[in-house]
Protein backbone atom coordinates (compact mmCIF):
# COMPACT_ATOMS: atom_id res chain seq x y z
CA UNK A 1 0.00 0.00 0.00
CA UNK A 2 1.71 3.13 -0.85
CA UNK A 3 1.20 7.11 0.61
CA UNK A 4 -1.60 8.81 0.37
CA UNK A 5 -1.23 11.67 -2.18
CA UNK A 6 -1.45 15.03 -1.93
CA UNK A 7 -4.12 17.84 -3.43
CA UNK A 8 -1.26 18.38 -6.20
CA UNK A 9 1.01 15.54 -6.33
CA UNK A 10 4.88 15.83 -7.65
CA UNK A 11 6.33 13.42 -10.20
CA UNK A 12 9.05 13.26 -12.82
CA UNK A 13 8.68 12.51 -16.50
CA UNK A 14 11.61 11.00 -18.57
CA UNK A 15 13.78 8.80 -17.55
CA UNK A 16 16.92 9.42 -15.32
CA UNK A 17 20.89 9.94 -16.17
CA UNK A 18 22.44 6.45 -15.83
CA UNK A 19 25.85 6.56 -13.66
CA UNK A 20 28.86 5.82 -16.07
CA UNK A 21 28.95 2.53 -14.35
CA UNK A 22 25.80 1.01 -15.40
CA UNK A 23 25.90 2.30 -18.87
CA UNK A 24 29.12 0.25 -19.32
CA UNK A 25 27.50 -2.83 -17.68
CA UNK A 26 24.78 -2.22 -20.31
CA UNK A 27 27.04 -2.16 -23.00
CA UNK A 28 28.90 -4.92 -21.77
CA UNK A 29 25.46 -7.11 -21.71
CA UNK A 30 24.53 -5.92 -24.79
CA UNK A 31 28.11 -7.19 -26.27
CA UNK A 32 27.23 -10.89 -24.21
CA UNK A 33 30.56 -9.75 -21.81
CA UNK A 34 27.69 -9.93 -18.73
CA UNK A 35 25.07 -12.05 -17.63
CA UNK A 36 21.51 -11.00 -16.48
CA UNK A 37 22.25 -11.14 -13.02
CA UNK A 38 25.74 -8.84 -13.15
CA UNK A 39 23.56 -6.63 -15.08
CA UNK A 40 20.40 -6.45 -12.91
CA UNK A 41 22.82 -5.99 -9.64
CA UNK A 42 24.01 -2.45 -11.16
CA UNK A 43 20.91 -1.65 -12.18
CA UNK A 44 19.22 -2.33 -9.14
CA UNK A 45 21.85 -0.25 -7.29
CA UNK A 46 21.37 2.81 -9.21
CA UNK A 47 17.51 2.78 -9.03
CA UNK A 48 18.18 2.66 -5.25
CA UNK A 49 20.42 5.83 -5.68
CA UNK A 50 17.60 7.23 -7.49
CA UNK A 51 15.13 6.47 -5.45
CA UNK A 52 16.76 7.92 -2.30
CA UNK A 53 16.91 11.09 -4.56
CA UNK A 54 13.48 11.30 -5.06
CA UNK A 55 12.37 10.76 -1.45
CA UNK A 56 14.49 13.28 -0.49
CA UNK A 57 12.98 15.78 -3.03
CA UNK A 58 9.48 15.13 -1.66
CA UNK A 59 8.64 13.26 -4.64
CA UNK A 60 5.16 12.17 -4.47
CA UNK A 61 5.39 9.64 -6.96
CA UNK A 62 8.54 8.27 -7.78
CA UNK A 63 9.69 6.24 -10.84
CA UNK A 64 12.85 3.38 -11.61
CA UNK A 65 14.12 5.99 -14.01
CA UNK A 66 14.04 3.75 -16.62
CA UNK A 67 17.89 2.61 -15.71
CA UNK A 68 17.26 -1.10 -16.93
CA UNK A 69 16.54 0.34 -20.14
CA UNK A 70 18.37 0.91 -23.55
CA UNK A 71 16.22 3.94 -24.16
CA UNK A 72 12.35 4.37 -23.41
CA UNK A 73 10.76 1.85 -25.92
CA UNK A 74 13.83 -0.21 -27.50
CA UNK A 75 14.19 -2.29 -24.67
CA UNK A 76 10.94 -4.19 -25.66
CA UNK A 77 13.18 -6.35 -28.04
CA UNK A 78 14.38 -7.78 -24.99
CA UNK A 79 10.93 -8.61 -23.69
CA UNK A 80 8.98 -9.61 -26.59
CA UNK A 81 8.62 -12.40 -28.95
CA UNK A 82 8.53 -10.98 -32.53
CA UNK A 83 10.73 -8.06 -32.06
CA UNK A 84 13.89 -8.14 -33.30
CA UNK A 85 16.47 -5.02 -31.55
CA UNK A 86 17.43 -3.96 -35.81
CA UNK A 87 19.92 -1.06 -36.48
CA UNK A 88 19.28 1.81 -39.00
CA UNK A 89 22.27 0.47 -41.26
CA UNK A 90 19.89 -3.05 -41.45
CA UNK A 91 16.64 -0.86 -42.06
CA UNK A 92 17.98 1.65 -44.31
CA UNK A 93 17.35 -0.16 -47.57
CA UNK A 94 13.48 -1.00 -46.86
CA UNK A 95 13.23 2.63 -45.89
CA UNK A 96 10.72 4.56 -48.24
CA UNK A 97 12.28 7.92 -47.93
CA UNK A 98 16.47 7.31 -47.63
CA UNK A 99 16.96 11.16 -47.83
CA UNK A 100 14.88 11.73 -44.94
CA UNK A 101 16.50 9.24 -42.90
CA UNK A 102 19.75 10.07 -44.38
CA UNK A 103 18.71 13.85 -42.91
CA UNK A 104 17.69 12.54 -39.56
CA UNK A 105 21.06 10.42 -39.07
CA UNK A 106 23.24 13.98 -40.31
CA UNK A 107 20.81 16.03 -37.52
CA UNK A 108 21.67 13.11 -35.11
CA UNK A 109 25.80 13.18 -36.14
CA UNK A 110 25.32 9.52 -35.59
CA UNK A 111 26.04 6.34 -37.96
CA UNK A 112 23.40 3.97 -39.21
CA UNK A 113 24.82 1.09 -36.98
CA UNK A 114 24.62 2.61 -33.60
CA UNK A 115 20.72 3.71 -33.80
CA UNK A 116 18.51 0.28 -33.26
CA UNK A 117 14.60 0.14 -33.37
CA UNK A 118 12.71 -2.64 -32.41
CA UNK A 119 11.53 -4.09 -35.36
CA UNK A 120 8.79 -6.56 -35.57
CA UNK A 121 9.60 -9.87 -37.42
CA UNK A 122 7.43 -12.18 -36.05
CA UNK A 123 4.09 -13.00 -34.27
CA UNK A 124 4.06 -10.96 -31.19
CA UNK A 125 4.01 -12.05 -27.82
CA UNK A 126 5.68 -11.66 -24.52
CA UNK A 127 8.36 -13.83 -23.77
CA UNK A 128 8.28 -11.72 -20.29
CA UNK A 129 7.00 -9.17 -18.21
CA UNK A 130 7.84 -5.77 -19.78
CA UNK A 131 8.39 -3.87 -16.52
CA UNK A 132 6.69 -6.21 -13.70
CA UNK A 133 9.68 -7.24 -12.30
CA UNK A 134 11.53 -3.55 -12.44
CA UNK A 135 8.43 -2.65 -10.63
CA UNK A 136 8.13 -5.05 -7.51
CA UNK A 137 11.80 -4.31 -7.09
CA UNK A 138 10.63 -0.53 -6.45
CA UNK A 139 7.21 -1.69 -4.25
CA UNK A 140 10.20 -3.33 -2.15
CA UNK A 141 12.01 -0.51 -1.56
CA UNK A 142 9.80 2.27 -1.24
CA UNK A 143 6.46 3.22 0.44
CA UNK A 144 5.52 6.46 -2.00
CA UNK A 145 3.30 5.90 -4.71
CA UNK A 146 4.41 4.40 -8.39
CA UNK A 147 4.77 5.61 -11.91
CA UNK A 148 5.82 3.11 -14.63
CA UNK A 149 6.04 4.15 -18.18
CA UNK A 150 5.52 1.72 -20.88
CA UNK A 151 5.73 3.10 -24.64
CA UNK A 152 2.13 3.61 -25.88
CA UNK A 153 0.19 1.55 -28.47
CA UNK A 154 0.49 4.18 -30.79
CA UNK A 155 3.78 4.53 -30.85
CA UNK A 156 4.34 0.82 -31.14
CA UNK A 157 1.89 0.35 -34.04
CA UNK A 158 3.76 3.39 -35.86
CA UNK A 159 7.28 2.69 -34.87
CA UNK A 160 8.12 -1.04 -34.95
CA UNK A 161 6.04 -2.09 -37.85
CA UNK A 162 8.56 -1.71 -41.39
CA UNK A 163 7.27 -2.54 -44.48
CA UNK A 164 9.23 -5.20 -46.41
CA UNK A 165 10.21 -6.39 -42.78
CA UNK A 166 7.34 -6.95 -40.81
CA UNK A 167 4.68 -7.67 -42.93
CA UNK A 168 5.18 -11.32 -43.38
CA UNK A 169 3.62 -11.30 -39.78
CA UNK A 170 1.48 -8.89 -39.91
CA UNK A 171 0.49 -7.31 -43.48
CA UNK A 172 -0.81 -3.78 -41.81
CA UNK A 173 0.13 -1.76 -38.96
CA UNK A 174 -3.28 -1.84 -38.06
CA UNK A 175 -3.35 -5.83 -37.51
CA UNK A 176 -0.49 -5.13 -35.29
CA UNK A 177 -1.64 -2.58 -33.76
CA UNK A 178 -4.32 -5.38 -32.05
CA UNK A 179 -1.32 -7.55 -30.58
CA UNK A 180 0.36 -4.74 -29.20
CA UNK A 181 -3.15 -3.74 -27.30
CA UNK A 182 -3.28 -7.40 -25.94
CA UNK A 183 0.49 -7.17 -25.15
CA UNK A 184 -0.32 -4.20 -23.19
CA UNK A 185 -3.07 -4.51 -21.38
CA UNK A 186 -1.17 -8.03 -20.13
CA UNK A 187 1.28 -6.04 -19.10
CA UNK A 188 -1.21 -3.36 -17.08
CA UNK A 189 -2.52 -6.17 -15.02
CA UNK A 190 0.75 -7.40 -14.28
CA UNK A 191 2.44 -3.93 -13.21
CA UNK A 192 -1.32 -3.15 -11.03
CA UNK A 193 -0.68 -6.69 -9.64
CA UNK A 194 2.89 -5.57 -8.74
CA UNK A 195 2.34 -2.47 -6.90
CA UNK A 196 2.31 0.32 -9.59
CA UNK A 197 -0.15 3.10 -9.08
CA UNK A 198 -0.08 4.90 -11.92
CA UNK A 199 1.15 4.17 -15.88
CA UNK A 200 2.83 6.47 -18.06
CA UNK A 201 1.94 5.74 -21.77
CA UNK A 202 4.53 7.25 -23.65
CA UNK A 203 3.25 8.17 -26.54
CA UNK A 204 6.15 10.65 -28.80
CA UNK A 205 5.23 10.34 -31.93
CA UNK A 206 1.99 12.07 -31.82
CA UNK A 207 3.78 15.58 -31.42
CA UNK A 208 5.87 14.57 -34.43
CA UNK A 209 2.65 14.06 -36.36
CA UNK A 210 0.81 17.22 -35.41
CA UNK A 211 4.02 19.61 -35.60
CA UNK A 212 5.85 18.24 -38.81
CA UNK A 213 3.13 17.06 -40.28
CA UNK A 214 4.50 13.50 -41.27
CA UNK A 215 4.04 9.59 -40.89
CA UNK A 216 6.37 9.03 -37.74
CA UNK A 217 8.86 6.47 -39.41
CA UNK A 218 11.88 4.30 -37.32
CA UNK A 219 13.73 6.27 -38.25
CA UNK A 220 12.17 9.27 -35.91
CA UNK A 221 11.19 7.42 -33.55
CA UNK A 222 14.58 6.36 -33.14
CA UNK A 223 15.65 9.92 -33.06
CA UNK A 224 13.64 10.65 -29.96
CA UNK A 225 15.49 8.17 -28.44
CA UNK A 226 18.82 8.98 -29.19
CA UNK A 227 21.51 11.27 -27.56
CA UNK A 228 25.05 12.09 -27.97
CA UNK A 229 27.60 9.51 -27.52
CA UNK A 230 31.74 9.49 -27.30
CA UNK A 231 33.05 11.25 -30.40
CA UNK A 232 36.39 12.23 -31.88
CA UNK A 233 36.81 15.52 -32.85
CA UNK A 234 39.37 16.62 -35.34
CA UNK A 235 40.16 18.67 -37.80
CA UNK A 236 42.91 18.96 -40.74
CA UNK A 237 44.01 20.99 -43.90
CA UNK A 238 45.85 17.56 -45.21
CA UNK A 239 46.44 14.30 -44.75
CA UNK A 240 49.46 15.10 -42.45
CA UNK A 241 47.59 16.77 -39.79
CA UNK A 242 46.76 16.44 -36.24
CA UNK A 243 43.57 16.38 -34.75
CA UNK A 244 42.42 16.12 -31.32
CA UNK A 245 40.23 13.55 -29.21
CA UNK A 246 37.27 15.19 -27.22
CA UNK A 247 33.99 13.16 -25.81
CA UNK A 248 30.59 13.48 -24.23
CA UNK A 249 28.93 11.48 -22.09
CA UNK A 250 25.91 9.52 -23.50
CA UNK A 251 23.04 10.61 -21.37
CA UNK A 252 20.14 8.76 -21.24
CA UNK A 253 17.03 8.78 -23.32
CA UNK A 254 15.11 11.81 -23.57
CA UNK A 255 12.10 13.53 -21.22
CA UNK A 256 9.88 12.82 -24.20
CA UNK A 257 6.29 11.65 -22.76
CA UNK A 258 2.84 11.66 -22.81
CA UNK A 259 1.31 10.89 -19.78
CA UNK A 260 -2.07 8.67 -19.18
CA UNK A 261 -2.47 7.85 -15.35
CA UNK A 262 -5.50 7.13 -13.51
CA UNK A 263 -8.02 9.37 -14.37
CA UNK A 264 -5.21 11.83 -14.04
CA UNK A 265 -3.36 13.42 -17.52
CA UNK A 266 -0.43 15.28 -17.38
CA UNK A 267 0.81 17.04 -20.41
CA UNK A 268 3.44 15.50 -22.45
CA UNK A 269 6.83 17.33 -22.68
CA UNK A 270 9.41 16.52 -25.17
CA UNK A 271 12.93 17.61 -24.98
CA UNK A 272 15.22 17.30 -28.50
CA UNK A 273 18.58 15.09 -28.79
CA UNK A 274 21.23 17.95 -29.01
CA UNK A 275 24.43 16.59 -30.99
CA UNK A 276 27.70 17.04 -30.70
CA UNK A 277 29.43 17.69 -34.06
CA UNK A 278 33.06 16.64 -35.23
CA UNK A 279 34.75 16.72 -38.50
CA UNK A 280 37.71 16.01 -40.57
CA UNK A 281 37.94 18.81 -43.07
CA UNK A 282 40.13 18.38 -45.91
CA UNK A 283 40.72 22.01 -47.93
CA UNK A 284 42.07 21.70 -51.19
CA UNK B 1 45.88 -31.32 -46.64
CA UNK B 2 42.99 -28.07 -46.57
CA UNK B 3 43.27 -25.28 -43.98
CA UNK B 4 40.60 -22.93 -43.21
CA UNK B 5 41.00 -20.00 -45.08
CA UNK B 6 42.34 -17.13 -42.36
CA UNK B 7 40.00 -13.85 -42.69
CA UNK B 8 40.10 -10.90 -41.01
CA UNK B 9 37.34 -7.82 -41.51
CA UNK B 10 36.57 -10.14 -44.30
CA UNK B 11 39.62 -10.30 -45.81
CA UNK B 12 41.42 -13.51 -46.93
CA UNK B 13 44.70 -12.71 -45.52
CA UNK B 14 46.79 -15.38 -47.80
CA UNK B 15 45.05 -13.50 -50.69
CA UNK B 16 46.65 -9.89 -49.16
CA UNK B 17 50.08 -11.69 -48.41
CA UNK B 18 49.84 -13.06 -52.06
CA UNK B 19 49.00 -9.87 -53.35
CA UNK B 20 52.02 -8.33 -51.52
CA UNK B 21 54.07 -10.68 -52.52
CA UNK B 22 53.21 -10.10 -56.06
CA UNK B 23 53.96 -6.38 -56.38
CA UNK B 24 57.02 -6.72 -54.31
CA UNK B 25 58.38 -9.04 -56.43
CA UNK B 26 57.23 -8.31 -59.56
CA UNK B 27 57.08 -4.42 -60.61
CA UNK B 28 55.64 -4.95 -63.97
CA UNK B 29 52.56 -6.03 -62.17
CA UNK B 30 52.51 -3.43 -59.51
CA UNK B 31 52.16 -0.88 -62.30
CA UNK B 32 49.17 -2.29 -63.97
CA UNK B 33 47.27 -1.54 -60.74
CA UNK B 34 47.91 1.88 -61.84
CA UNK B 35 45.54 2.14 -64.55
CA UNK B 36 42.25 2.31 -64.20
CA UNK B 37 39.38 3.58 -66.98
CA UNK B 38 35.32 3.75 -67.42
CA UNK B 39 33.80 3.92 -70.39
CA UNK B 40 30.80 6.43 -70.40
CA UNK B 41 27.74 6.70 -72.52
CA UNK B 42 25.10 9.81 -72.75
CA UNK B 43 21.66 7.57 -72.98
CA UNK B 44 19.21 10.70 -72.83
CA UNK B 45 18.45 13.87 -71.31
CA UNK B 46 21.01 14.40 -68.50
CA UNK B 47 20.92 10.75 -68.09
CA UNK B 48 24.63 8.73 -68.89
CA UNK B 49 25.74 4.80 -68.43
CA UNK B 50 29.40 4.38 -67.34
CA UNK B 51 31.08 0.65 -68.09
CA UNK B 52 33.52 -0.34 -65.43
CA UNK B 53 34.79 -3.32 -66.45
CA UNK B 54 31.94 -5.73 -65.99
CA UNK B 55 29.72 -3.35 -63.85
CA UNK B 56 27.37 -0.98 -65.04
CA UNK B 57 26.84 2.58 -63.44
CA UNK B 58 23.72 5.01 -63.85
CA UNK B 59 24.44 8.29 -63.56
CA UNK B 60 21.78 11.10 -63.82
CA UNK B 61 20.33 14.53 -62.27
CA UNK B 62 17.71 15.26 -59.57
CA UNK B 63 14.19 16.64 -60.71
CA UNK B 64 15.75 19.80 -59.49
CA UNK B 65 17.94 19.71 -62.16
CA UNK B 66 15.29 18.73 -64.82
CA UNK B 67 16.87 15.23 -64.53
CA UNK B 68 14.85 11.74 -63.76
CA UNK B 69 16.20 11.26 -60.62
CA UNK B 70 17.22 7.22 -61.70
CA UNK B 71 20.63 7.54 -60.01
CA UNK B 72 22.64 9.73 -58.05
CA UNK B 73 24.38 12.60 -60.80
CA UNK B 74 28.10 12.32 -61.34
CA UNK B 75 28.82 15.25 -58.22
CA UNK B 76 27.38 12.87 -55.85
CA UNK B 77 29.58 9.41 -56.98
CA UNK B 78 32.98 11.51 -56.26
CA UNK B 79 31.87 12.13 -53.09
CA UNK B 80 30.65 8.38 -52.37
CA UNK B 81 33.85 7.21 -54.13
CA UNK B 82 35.51 9.20 -51.99
CA UNK B 83 33.70 7.92 -49.20
CA UNK B 84 34.23 3.96 -50.55
CA UNK B 85 37.89 5.17 -51.06
CA UNK B 86 38.52 5.63 -47.17
CA UNK B 87 36.23 2.75 -46.11
CA UNK B 88 38.73 0.31 -48.23
CA UNK B 89 40.90 2.36 -46.68
CA UNK B 90 40.46 1.42 -43.35
CA UNK B 91 39.74 -2.09 -43.77
CA UNK B 92 43.16 -2.52 -45.45
CA UNK B 93 44.94 -0.45 -42.89
CA UNK B 94 43.08 -1.96 -40.09
CA UNK B 95 43.87 -5.77 -41.48
CA UNK B 96 47.29 -4.45 -41.80
CA UNK B 97 47.68 -3.68 -38.29
CA UNK B 98 46.20 -6.99 -37.38
CA UNK B 99 42.51 -4.63 -36.32
CA UNK B 100 39.25 -5.94 -36.14
CA UNK B 101 36.68 -3.37 -37.95
CA UNK B 102 33.07 -3.75 -36.18
CA UNK B 103 31.94 -0.89 -37.78
CA UNK B 104 32.84 2.07 -40.16
CA UNK B 105 30.92 4.58 -41.86
CA UNK B 106 32.06 7.86 -43.45
CA UNK B 107 29.96 10.86 -44.21
CA UNK B 108 31.22 12.79 -47.38
CA UNK B 109 29.47 16.40 -48.18
CA UNK B 110 30.76 18.96 -51.02
CA UNK B 111 29.62 22.59 -51.47
CA UNK B 112 29.92 23.78 -55.55
CA UNK B 113 31.97 26.59 -55.53
CA UNK B 114 29.55 28.00 -57.95
CA UNK B 115 26.95 26.23 -59.77
CA UNK B 116 26.14 29.20 -62.06
CA UNK B 117 29.23 28.55 -63.62
CA UNK B 118 28.38 25.19 -65.06
CA UNK B 119 24.95 26.59 -66.61
CA UNK B 120 27.17 29.18 -68.33
CA UNK B 121 25.27 32.33 -66.42
CA UNK B 122 28.22 33.04 -64.28
CA UNK B 123 31.94 33.69 -64.65
CA UNK B 124 32.57 34.07 -60.81
CA UNK B 125 34.55 31.10 -59.48
CA UNK B 126 34.63 27.22 -60.78
CA UNK B 127 31.76 24.94 -61.09
CA UNK B 128 34.18 22.37 -59.12
CA UNK B 129 33.91 21.62 -55.60
CA UNK B 130 35.32 24.40 -53.55
CA UNK B 131 35.22 22.33 -50.25
CA UNK B 132 34.93 18.80 -48.91
CA UNK B 133 34.18 17.68 -45.32
CA UNK B 134 34.67 14.06 -44.32
CA UNK B 135 33.10 12.60 -40.80
CA UNK B 136 33.99 9.00 -40.36
CA UNK B 137 32.55 6.92 -37.65
CA UNK B 138 34.27 3.78 -36.53
CA UNK B 139 34.03 1.53 -34.10
CA UNK B 140 37.09 -1.08 -33.82
CA UNK B 141 38.91 -3.63 -31.48
CA UNK B 142 42.04 -1.27 -30.26
CA UNK B 143 43.04 1.28 -28.42
CA UNK B 144 41.94 4.77 -29.04
CA UNK B 145 45.46 6.17 -30.13
CA UNK B 146 46.19 3.13 -32.50
CA UNK B 147 42.60 3.87 -34.29
CA UNK B 148 43.52 7.29 -34.38
CA UNK B 149 46.97 6.38 -36.88
CA UNK B 150 44.91 3.69 -38.96
CA UNK B 151 42.41 6.56 -39.92
CA UNK B 152 45.42 9.22 -40.11
CA UNK B 153 47.08 6.72 -42.83
CA UNK B 154 43.96 6.12 -44.50
CA UNK B 155 42.86 9.60 -45.04
CA UNK B 156 46.49 9.85 -46.32
CA UNK B 157 46.98 7.49 -48.63
CA UNK B 158 43.65 7.67 -50.02
CA UNK B 159 43.76 7.43 -53.84
CA UNK B 160 40.38 9.45 -54.53
CA UNK B 161 41.69 12.13 -51.62
CA UNK B 162 44.76 12.94 -53.04
CA UNK B 163 43.19 13.15 -56.46
CA UNK B 164 40.86 15.57 -55.08
CA UNK B 165 43.73 17.56 -52.90
CA UNK B 166 46.32 17.73 -55.85
CA UNK B 167 46.64 19.18 -59.31
CA UNK B 168 45.94 16.07 -61.73
CA UNK B 169 47.02 16.35 -64.94
CA UNK B 170 43.75 15.82 -67.57
CA UNK B 171 44.35 14.93 -71.45
CA UNK B 172 41.36 15.52 -72.98
CA UNK B 173 40.59 14.62 -76.86
CA UNK B 174 37.24 15.10 -79.15
CA UNK B 175 36.85 12.40 -82.22
CA UNK B 176 34.38 13.45 -84.79
CA UNK B 177 31.92 10.48 -85.72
Amino acid sequence: MSEALPLFPVTTVGSWPRPASLIRALKDKNAGELGQAEFEAAADAAVLDILRVQEEAGVDVVTDGEQRRDNFYSFLADKLDGVKLMTMAELIDHALDKAYFHRTLGSLDAPSFVIKSPTVVGTLSAREPLAADATRFLRAHTRKAIKVPLPGPYLLARSIWVKGVSDGAYPSREALAADIVTVLREELGRLAAAGADFVQLDEPVLSNVVSAGRSPSAASCARLSRRPRATWRGSSAGPSSSSTRSSTDRPSAPACTSVAGTGRATRACCSQATTARSAARWTP
Amino acid sequence: MATATQQLNGLDLDAMRTLVQTVTKDPAAADRLNDWSARVRWETGFRSKALVRDHTLVVDEPATLVGQDLAPNAAEYVLAAFGACLTTGMALNATKDGIRLRNVEVIVEGRLDNILTFFGMSDRGHPGFKEISVKAYIDADTDDATLKKVWRDTVASSPIGNTLVRNVVVHDEMVRV
